[in-house]
């Protein structure tokens, strides 16, 4: 079924207040997912993962930290969209020119890349980059300013190269220098900030395609933030409307 | 892979151009933002519907019929065509039969008398059964881009079956009924921005008719007038085809769509502060100006005793059940008396100059001095009325980057300076007082309507609609500002949040509103004696509503269009003044 954006923003909203998170992650974590689907990077995909997702950890200071580099786990809500580490990140770039921070255990690194265009409308360039189940990599850079990022996906390392499995997400962020990568690892799909431009305009004019049944399932969840109507508060809620 | 590195473009930061207004003093947020303020806020030539009336009328818009299959029951389809410059949009609007008992404007409600879209384009007899599948259920159906506004609407039954009657009659009906019901439809919901698969208004700002916020709900709301206008003169030719008359052009003018509103709109001044800001500060802006640059001189003065006199009127003629709107419209009328004749004063004291701003701040004291709040902000109205060349232009500065971005370098001691500037109001209140949480809103199950319920007695404060907590959680987060160690609290924000991550949305709230002062709304809205319908006026105000009509402290029904010009007046010469629709006089009504 065809979906608007703003509705399944909305909706995304209610399924994570549903799950328990506080007001800025469900905000996040619907904002990553609703610009993955509107850009075609599948946001749906990652908002399976994140559904079937339960993170219990407890927030905490990083794993490590020194002036330009810090590591994070992805151990509860705060964490799995990367804005935290992203933000982390930024500060410790501004201070010091370029800062990276990794964030380990993340289950849908795609959602950071959301968070990576806050970093550049606050005038700094940033980049990602982590490696999939699959060993493929993935490479997202963005200019500082820039509405829209540049993605890579890179073929999958050769066997025996020492890469197993997937790599935690890398965030590098620069004051006055552009990132840029250069490769010669086999690209897969290669994608420059105005064709994501392109897909945005396309997804407003055209609406996003959802699965209805999982769209049946996204508005079950949703009822968690929903209380039962009784004849009274029908009646006194929302003042009498009838006449 | 390699990663380069190179000079690059200097880091830009992107800053919103500079409001010529700030070398104007506005009034402060701590006067204009309170609940009670918003609550008294009326339409202004600035509000939207006056904003695309300008711009139908400027643009010469063209509206026609292109289908009208209404029976002799007042069923049917009607589908309007709007041609405006470079574009065309149609408006479907499908006529059922309603049975009396399922009638009501709550939005739960089921099945209406009327059900509406506004498309783009053109609808072929394809799409034509495609809407007609999926507008009359409304949330049920689903929508496609294309579709700009889904709306529907009940009959003022009383008002509807009177006029019909008259005019089969062939007699013009009186305006006295409209002056106490205003309309002959009556929306209760209009929805604009990816609601059930319309178009996001993403899509519909970059369109040249409707860039402005609402202005394709207002757009929507001015022909369901029209629709309403042309059904009731067709049911009266068929009952009467040798009899009928027309409404005449002042008591069709007289005519506007009413429109139900109870709690679902009050969280939107919350959910959207940025937005809220920007419609607050244009409308002080405007009074600023009025204030500090427009020169008094005898005509405008004269305009003024005009405007104030059609102000008295509308009010005498404005009827409500509700006890505290009544007082506040008496006592209104009191003050708009001694306002009378303090402009007269200034009339004929008037030398033939005054500085600018002079005489109209004399009597904007008078009214903070003598008026409630209520009168200030309709002199406020008035003011604005007489520089159309001052005010009007500000009707661009409606729209809003709704974007909240977190600041997270800011160190803790400036979150928190920022935090006693512009929230001492929720730093002061005692949430251990019951009274400060009696009340909390939540999303109810019954398609989602939002309710109030009071704490401790019915179900629900563990789903609390959090963005009403705002004073609250503020309160919360300072006090866990405070309670860190003096070394910590030049830390960046970011530091903080790691530590405390449940506190991310409301930091990039207050972050985020820097430049935007207006868009708090400085209450507790879980006090005991919140009155939700403040909130309710205040949106309604900008969009231009007249007639506040409180049916009990969270719902109210009142009026747009009335006064504004026809669908047949586009094109012809026209005076934008409209402002406080009052009767057609018998001369008017010919």
């Amino acid at each position: 079924m065809r979906v608007a954006h703003n509705e399944f923003l909305s909706l995304c909203r209610k399924v994570f207040e549903g799950k328990g998170l506080s007001l800025g992650d469900y905000e996040d974590c619907a904002e990553a997912i609703v610009w993955l689907e509107m850009h075609g990077m599948d946001g749906v995909a990652e908002l399976q993962t994140l559904l079937d997702c339960s993170p219990k950890g407890e927030s905490g200071p990083p794993r490590f930290e020194d002036t330009t580099l810090a590591v994070l786990e992805a151990s509860d809500w705060s964490r799995v969209c990367g804005g935290l580490a992203v933000d982390l990140a930024y500060t410790k770039a501004l201070h010091q020119g370029m800062a990276m921070v990794e964030l380990v255990g993340s289950p849908a690194p795609r959602l950071v890349i959301r968070s990576l265009l806050d970093c550049a409308r606050r005038g700094m360039n940033a980049l990602a980059h982590w490696r999939d189940k699959d060993l493929r990599q993935h490479l997202v850079t963005v200019e500082a300013g820039g509405a829209y990022p540049a993605y890579q996906l890179l073929a999958a390392s050769e066997p025996g190269s020492g890469m197993a499995g997937a790599s935690p997400v890398t965030i590098v962020c620069s004051r006055g220098i552009t990132l840029e990568a250069s490769t010669t690892t086999p690209v897969l799909m290669r994608l420059a900030p105005e064709d994501f431009a392109e897909r945005y305009r396309r997804a407003l004019v055209e609406g996003i395609e959802v699965d209805e049944i999982l769209w049946q399932r996204l508005v079950e969840l949703s009822r968690n933030v929903l209380v039962e109507s009784t004849e009274e508060s029908r009646r006194r809620g929302a003042g009498y409307g009838g006449f | 892979m390699t990663i380069l590195r190179k000079p690059g473009l200097q880091a830009s930061t992107l800053q919103e151009t500079a409001e010529t207004a700030q070398a104007l003093p506005l009034r402060s947020p701590d006067q204009v933002s309170t609940l009670e303020r918003l609550g008294s806020l009326h339409q202004t030539r600035i509000s939207f519907v006056r904003s695309i009336m300008r711009k139908m009328m400027a643009e010469g818009w063209r509206i026609s019929r292109e289908r009208f299959d209404i029976d002799d029951q007042g069923y049917g389809t009607v589908i309007y065509r709007i041609d405006t410059p470079g574009e065309r949009y149609s408006q479907v609007i499908f006529s059922h039969y309603l049975d009396p008992a399922e009638r009501s404007d709550r939005v739960i409600a089921q099945k209406w008398d009327v059900a509406c879209a506004l498309c783009e384009g053109e609808v072929s007899a394809e799409r034509l059964e495609e809407l007609r599948a999926n507008i009359p259920r409304q949330e049920a159906g689903r929508n496609r881009a294309s579709d700009i506004v889904l709306s529907r609407a009940n009959k003022s039954v009383r008002n509807f079956d009177y006029l019909v009657d008259m005019l089969a009659q062939g007699r013009q009906p009186d305006p006295a009924v409209l002056a106490r019901v205003g309309y002959l439809l009556r929306t209760t919901a209009v929805y604009g921005n990816g609601k059930f698969g319309i178009a996001d208004y993403a899509r519909v700002r970059h369109s040249r008719a409707f860039a402005l916020p609402f202005s394709a709900q207002m757009f929507a709301v001015y022909l369901l007038r029209h629709f309403s206008i042309e059904l009731v003169e067709h049911l009266a030719r068929v009952r009467s085809p040798t009899t009928a008359v027309p409404l005449n052009d002042a008591i069709r003018r007289y005519i506007g769509t009413g429109n139900a509103t109870g709690l679902g709109m009050a969280p939107f001044l919350v959910n959207h502060p940025r937005l809220l800001d920007r419609w607050v500060r244009a409308r002080e802006t405007a009074i600023a100006r009025v204030l500090y640059r427009g020169r008094a001189s005898r005509p405008l003065l004269t305009r003024l005793l005009a405007l104030v006199d059609r102000a008295r009127i509308y009010l005498q003629e404005t009827q409500t059940e509700d006890k505290r709107q009544f007082l506040e419209y008496q006592r209104t009328l009191e003050e708009l008396e001694s306002f009378r004749t303090q402009v007269n004063g200034e009339l004929g004291n008037f030398a033939g100059e005054a500085a600018p701003g002079e005489v109209w701040r004399r009597l904007s004291q008078w009214a903070q001095d003598h008026g409630s709040l209520e009168t200030q902000e309709l002199i406020n109205s008035l003011l604005m009325e007489l520089y159309p060349e001052l005010v009007d232009e500000l009707e661009g500065q409606m729209a809003a980057d709704e974007d909240l971005d977190l600041a997270p370098a800011m160190p803790l001691d400036d979150l928190r300076t920022l935090i006693e500037q512009h929230y001492h109001w929720a730093l002061s209140i005692d949430f251990d007082c019951p009274q400060q949480q009696y009340l909390f809103w939540y999303r109810s199950a019954d398609k989602e309507e939002p309710r109030l319920g009071i704490r401790g007695q019915e179900p629900g404060a563990d789903k609390e609609f959090k963005l009403t907590t705002v004073a609250r959680t503020v309160q919360e987060l300072y006090r866990t500002l405070q309670s860190l160690p003096q070394t910590e609290r030049a830390q960046p924000t970011v530091t903080f949040l790691l530590r405390y991550p449940q506190y991310r949305g409301i930091v990039r709230r207050i972050q985020s509103l820097r430049g935007y002062e207006y868009g708090e709304v400085r209450t507790n809205l879980l006090h005991r004696d919140t009155l939700p319908i403040h909130l309710l006026r205040a949106k309604l105000s900008f969009f231009g509503a007249s007639k506040f009509d409180p049916k009990s402290d969270r719902w109210v029904r009142i009026s747009l269009f009335q006064g504004a010009p026809l669908v047949s007046d586009i094109g012809q010469d026209w005076e934008d003044d409209w402002l406080f629709p009052v009767m057609p006089t018998r001369q008017e009504r010919g």
